[in-house]
């Protein structure tokens, strides 16, 4: 019986191991896609332990750098955040993982000449800010809230 | 018996060979707490400073020619006789190089350490390193103040001594990664086209020919939400890939643009091959030589 039970565990093991490999092999380096749009801004969230790229096409940009809070028909903003974890290779940095939410807003103008401002989720869930989910008017406001990062 | 001294007399003539060690005059040493100091001393003088005080052995050939090589490349890499040299944000890198390298076990070398055993960095000290290294990252800066003027100016070509120009191209280049370092700056990593194929290939044992890393370095500034934002810019560094061109460096050329006038580090071509080169090489390895490579993640999720 003992030498049955021996070889039982032994293929188990291998199964085990062969499993967690396969599923390791799974795993991807995978490179965000803003399809066309320029990087505005980044943020951090330590406590979240969180990183955040804000994309805008040109008059996004524009509509960022400037110090009223006017917007035009034509912005189009995409907001994305990871968790982040430490990075392996240098103490002290850490580095972006998994993606946890991608957030889009745009700009229309409606036919009586009025602004729309579109806000859609396409992937998880947007995180609190302050420790509070915000509703979608404060969050379009939270995300157009972001100044250009500086840069020559 | 004649074969025995004329191997003698042979071993004493080539002994006549070794090159000695010169100690260069100590000219800006470093100032660190006593506690600090006395780790570098014991661990890291011998080799990185200009008191090089070696042992009997360490001076017999053909033993010398590998000591005297060794030190030669640790003062031209790092030399805590010269480091008031250093500006203070370089004297910053340098501590954060100090405390990876003694994590990893890079340094003090293996080969070092297994004829000189009191120079072996103990867990106790690499705790008062790390203490000291995270103290440098405290001078963080004011909350609320987040800079949102892009002073656009004209300004004149720049270019790393190597021949690597700066150039806005990154700017449409997709990102690769993110990162902070501690409580001092936050990064966005850019790579063009070939570096995003090599990164999703995991094809970068080498890296392609041709492939660009552009990294943009801030301060940290928090705002009202407690959220961490880009301050104040700091530079811009530059890795791009042609083994034929930068044979010392495993084929990775490095550029450095600091502050908004965007001037080049290093004063000759071979700088990199003097400090940037020896983390990259002895800790990221593993990922072609560059840290901030996207972790891999689960595609599923």
């Amino acid at each position: 019986m003992r030498p049955i039970i021996t070889i039982l565990s032994v293929f188990a093991i291998i199964l085990m191991n062969s499993c967690n490999k396969s599923s390791d092999h799974n795993f991807k380096r995978i490179v965000f896609d803003p399809e066309g749009l320029q990087v505005v801004t980044s943020s951090v969230n330590k406590k979240l332990e969180t990183m955040s790229i804000l994309y805008g096409n040109a008059e996004a940009y524009s509509a960022a750098l400037s110090a009223e809070s006017t917007h035009a028909a034509g912005e189009k903003y995409t907001f994305v955040t990871w968790k982040y974890d430490e990075n392996p290779l240098w103490y002290g940095t850490t580095i972006n993982g998994e993606l946890l939410c991608v957030e889009r807003v745009q700009v229309f103008s409606l036919d009586d000449g009025k602004l729309k401002i579109d806000y859609q989720i396409k992937l998880g869930k947007p995180l609190p800010v302050n420790g509070e989910i915000l509703n979608q008017q404060d969050r379009i406001d939270y995300i157009l809230e972001h100044k250009p990062s500086v840069m020559p | 018996m004649i074969f025995g001294s004329i191997a003698l007399f042979v071993g004493i003539l080539v002994q006549l060979t070794g090159e000695e060690i010169v100690n260069p005059p100590v000219t800006a040493k470093i100032e660190a707490p006593t506690a600090v100091l006395a780790i570098l001393k014991r661990s890291c003088f011998n080799c990185h400073s200009n008191e090089t005080n070696l042992k009997w052995y360490d001076k017999i050939v053909p033993i010398s020619f590998k000591v005297k090589a060794d030190v030669d490349r640790a003062r031209e890499v790092m030399n805590f006789s010269e480091w008031g040299s250093l500006s203070p944000g370089e004297q910053k890198g340098k501590f954060w190089a100090i405390l990876n390298m003694i994590k990893a076990e890079k340094m003090p070398l293996k080969s070092y350490v297994s004829v000189h055993p009191e120079a072996r960095v103990l867990e106790s000290e690499y705790e008062i390193i790390k203490e000291h290294v995270l103290s440098l990252g405290k001078s963080a800066a004011p909350i609320g103040k987040v800079i949102t003027e892009n002073k656009v100016s004209p300004r004149p070509e720049r270019v790393s001594p190597n021949g690597i120009p700066y150039s806005d191209d990154f700017k449409h280049w997709k990102v690769i990664s993110m990162s902070t370092l501690y409580d001092n700056t936050m990064r966005v990593i850019y790579g063009n086209d070939i570096a995003v194929k090599a990164i999703e290939e995991d094809n970068f044992h080498p890296w392609p020919y041709g492939a660009k890393v552009v990294k943009a370095v801030w301060e940290q500034v928090e705002n009202k939400y407690g959220e961490v934002r880009p301050g104040k810019f700091v530079n811009f560094q530059v890795m791009v890939k042609d083994a034929k061109k930068y044979t010392d460096t495993e084929g990775w050329g490095f550029a450095k643009f600091s502050s908004l006038e965007l001037l080049p580090t290093g004063k000759t071509a071979s700088f990199a091959s003097k400090s940037c080169i020896s983390c990259h090489r002895q800790l990221a390895e593993e990922t072609g030589f560059l840290f901030n490579v996207p972790l891999k993640v689960n595609p599923k999720k």
